[in-house]
C-alpha cells in the first residue's frame, strides 16, 4: 500500500497489488544464489593466488640483494643493458 | 509476433553487383605472409629432413625418428602438453565463467581479460625464473610453508620443481590466461534465454548443464584445449630453463641435434621437426573442425 491517493477512487490496494504482481520479477532463492556467488570467488581467488604468487616471488628475490634495489640499480650500471633492450 | 513482423519487415536482397576482376589482389598480402612464414620455412625442413650430414638424399633422418629417444620426446611432450591443455582447460573454462557469468562484479572481468593478455605472452626464461623464485628449493611459497607451517614440499612432499610435474605447474601459467580468453566469447555466446527456458520447463541445474550448455560448448571446449595443446607442446625456452635439457621433450631434442657440441645431427633435427608439424596439423584441423561446429551457436 502507497498510501497516496490514486486515480482510483480509494482502492490504491488492489490495483498496487495486481501492478506489482504483474511487473515484480520472481526473485532467485537467496541462498542459491550466494552459494554460487561463493563458489566463483573461490574459483576466482584461486586463479588470482596462481597469478599473482610468482610474480611476489620474482619482486622478493629481487629485493634480497643487498644494498636495497642495489639489484634494480645495477641495471643501469650494465653496458650491455642498453644494447640489448633497444 | 515479432518474428512474423521480422520476416514481413526483412529487407529484400539487392540484385548481385557483378565483383571487379581484380579482386583476388586483395589476397596477395596473405599470399606473401603465408609464402614467407609457412611454405619457404616447410620447404626448408622439408628438403633437410631428407639429406644426410654430406648433403645426400637419404631417408634415414626417418628411420631415426622410431628409435627410443625420438619416440621418448615425442611422448613425454605429448603427456606434458595434454596434461596442462586438460587442466588449464577445465580450471581457465571455471575462471572465465566465473568473472563473465559467475555474478562477480564486472571490472573484475575486464582486469582477468586484461591480465590473461599480458600473461599468455609471460613463458620461456623469465616465467622459469619466476617459479624457482616462488617454489625452488629456497623459493617463497617453500620457505613459507617449511617455516611457518612446517611442511617440507621437497623432503616430506617429494615435489620438485625441476621435474615434469613442476614443467607442468610451470606451463599452466602461460596455458590459463590463453584458455580464458579464447573460451570467453564461448561463454558469451550462451544466451540467458537458453536458462531461463530450461528453467521454465522444469529443468534442473545439473540438467541444463548436462543437455543444453555444454553440448554447446563442447566444441569450443575441445578445440580450445586442442590449442593449448599446440601451444605447449611448441614450448622450448621455459623447459630448458627449468630443467636444463633433463626432461627429453622434442623441442630440446631439436636444439640438441642442430646445436649440439657431439652429438648433433641436422637431418635428424629437421625431421623431428617435420614430426611435429605433423603432429601439430592434425591438432589445427581438429581445431578447425570443432571451431566450425561451435560458431553456428555463437550467431
Amino acid at each position: 500500500m502507497t498510501g497516496r491517493p490514486t486515480a482510483f477512487g480509494g482502492h490504491p490496494d488492489a490495483v498496487d497489488s495486481v501492478a506489482n504482481s504483474m511487473a515484480a520479477p520472481v526473485a532467485p532463492p537467496r541462498s542459491r544464489r550466494s552459494l554460487g556467488s561463493w563458489t566463483w570467488w573461490i574459483v576466482f581467488l584461486g586463479g588470482v593466488v596462481y597469478f599473482i604468487l610468482p610474480l611476489i616471488g620474482t619482486l622478493n628475490f629481487s629485493l634480497k640483494s643487498q644494498p636495497f634495489l642495489s639489484a634494480y640499480t645495477a641495471i643501469f650500471d650494465d653496458p650491455k643493458f642498453v644494447s640489448s633492450l633497444v | 509476433v515479432t518474428a512474423t513482423a521480422t520476416a514481413q519487415g526483412a529487407p529484400v536482397a539487392r540484385p548481385g553487383r557483378q565483383r571487379p576482376r581484380l579482386a583476388w589482389l586483395g589476397l596477395l598480402p596473405f599470399l606473401g605472409f603465408a609464402t614467407l612464414f609457412l611454405l619457404i620455412p616447410t620447404t626448408y625442413l622439408i628438403v633437410g629432413s631428407l639429406q644426410d650430414k654430406a648433403g645426400q638424399l637419404t631417408l634415414q633422418n626417418y628411420q631415426d625418428l622410431t628409435g627410443g629417444i625420438p619416440i621418448n620426446a615425442y611422448l613425454t611432450s605429448i603427456e606434458i602438453s595434454f596434461v596442462t591443455a586438460v587442466s588449464a582447460g577445465v580450471f581457465g573454462f571455471l575462471l572465465a565463467y566465473a568473472v563473465i557469468s559467475g555474478g562477480l562484479p564486472r571490472p573484475l572481468r575486464s582486469g582477468l581479460m586484461t591480465f590473461s593478455g599480458v600473461a599468455s605472452n609471460f613463458a620461456g626464461i623469465p616465467l622459469a625464473l619466476a617459479f624457482t623464485f616462488t617454489i625452488g628449493r629456497t623459493g617463497l611459497l617453500t620457505v613459507l610453508l617449511r617455516d611457518g607451517l612446517g611442511v617440507d614440499v621437497y623432503h616430506q612432499g617429494g615435489f620438485s620443481l625441476y621435474t615434469k610435474l613442476g614443467l607442468e605447474i610451470t606451463y599452466f601459467y602461460f596455458q590459463l590466461p590463453l584458455m580464458i580468453l579464447i573460451i570467453a566469447p564461448a561463454i558469451d555466446g550462451l544466451k540467458k534465454e537458453w536458462r531461463e527456458a530450461s528453467e521454465n520447463m522444469g529443468a534442473s541445474t545439473f540438467q541444463f548443464w548436462r543437455y543444453v550448455a555444454l553440448p554447446v560448448l563442447m566444441p569450443s571446449l575441445l578445440g580450445s584445449m586442442i590449442l593449448l595443446f599446440g601451444n605447449a607442446f611448441g614450448a622450448q625456452a621455459t623447459a630448458y630453463q627449468l630443467t636444463g635439457g633433463f626432461i627429453n621433450l622434442v623441442t630440446i631434442l631439436i636444439g640438441n641435434q642442430l646445436t649440439g657440441d657431439v652429438l648433433h645431427n641436422k637431418g635428424l633435427g629437421y625431421a623431428l621437426a617435420m614430426g611435429m608439424v605433423a603432429i601439430l596439423g592434425v591438432t589445427l584441423l581438429a581445431y578447425s573442425w570443432l571451431q566450425r561446429r561451435s560458431e553456428r551457436w555463437l550467431r
